[in-house]
């Protein structure tokens, strides 16, 4: 924890043209400044993982901000609006996701960019996350949720544990039955498409 | 190298993976070394996700204006030149291809 790192890479990111590593250098920043460890989640993971094509409008960070933390971050050069904090020099919108991580921790990756690095949820619970996403919409429907689960497994495949997927489905199925049902429906339809993809 | 030619035409066309002993018979045959490099990382590269998600879903999949951007969003889009007019003339586009 390093506020004068964090003052670097926030610097880094007014500068930097890429949208998505703008992103990436602002998790940094918020590495360094914060207690706690905020992981990356959500369109800015998904974008880490298929190459930049979901266009994430804000970063979602899994963490928070502690009540003596807000004059620090407010020092850094973020404004709180709504939901948000806002980083006008680098226009990066943070929203701090209540809580901890669901899934294994053991698999948050730490990917180094400018003079920090930022840690990324791992790729099969951001699959889950999307699968568990897609359950609120009707049956068989294709909201953004699940083209995200189809987006990453197609993009990155070779780099998933299917059978901790399998298992945490499971684990799902016997806690919370209804929900784990869905989400068997919604990954075998995941799989279908990503086995089409495959086969093409 | 005792196998024969068919068994190695089927191996150089890739109708046979071969075990370690018959690659280093090869090698040896052929006069060259053959490095085989295991547990490394198969990760696609960047754009070749990209690629993939392109040609799974199209171009068009992800409209960030799909998700009500809240004002900061907004601000952060307009930043970057993420207009909404630039994303729906792509799904015009998109559509038009389909």
């Amino acid at each position: 924890m390093s506020v004068s790192i964090a003052k670097e890479l926030l610097a880094q990111a007014s500068d930097e043209p890429d949208r998505f590593r703008r992103h990436m250098l602002v998790a940094a920043a918020m590495r360094e400044a914060l207690s706690h460890e905020p992981v990356v989640v959500g369109g800015t993971a998904q974008d880490f993982y298929t190459g930049a094509v979901y266009v994430e409008t804000d970063l979602d960070l899994v963490g928070w901000v502690a009540p003596d933390e807000e004059g620090l971050l407010r020092d850094l050069g973020f404004t709180k609006t709504g939901r948000h904090w806002f980083h006008s020099a680098s226009k990066i919108a943070v929203e701090f996701l209540e809580g901890t991580i669901a899934g294994d921790k053991t698999r948050i990756l730490h990917m180094p960019v400018g003079s920090g690095s930022a840690a990324i949820v791992g790729v099969e619970d951001l699959y889950l996350d999307r699968i568990r996403q897609t359950t609120m919409y009707p049956p068989g429907s294709e909201p953004t949720e699940f083209k995200g689960a189809v987006a990453v497994a197609v993009a990155a495949y070779e780099d998933f544990d299917w059978k901790y997927v399998d298992k945490e489905i499971k684990t799902t199925e016997e806690n919370d039955p209804s929900l784990g049902k869905d989400m068997r429906e919604v990954h075998n339809r995941a799989r279908r498409r990503l086995l089409f993809e495959l086969k093409r | 190298m005792g196998t024969t030619q068919e068994a190695i035409s089927r191996m150089e066309a890739g109708r046979r993976l071969p075990n370690v002993s018959f690659v280093d018979r090869y090698a040896k045959a052929i006069g060259r070394s053959i490095p085989l490099v295991f547990g490394e990382s198969r990760s696609a590269s960047s754009q070749e996700r990209r690629r993939r998600v392109e040609r799974a879903l199209g171009k068009d999949a992800f409209n960030p204006w799909d998700r009500n951007p809240a004002p900061p969003e907004v601000e952060s889009l307009l930043a970057d030149g993420l207009t909404r007019e630039r994303f729906d003339s792509q799904r015009t586009a998109g559509a038009s291809q389909r």
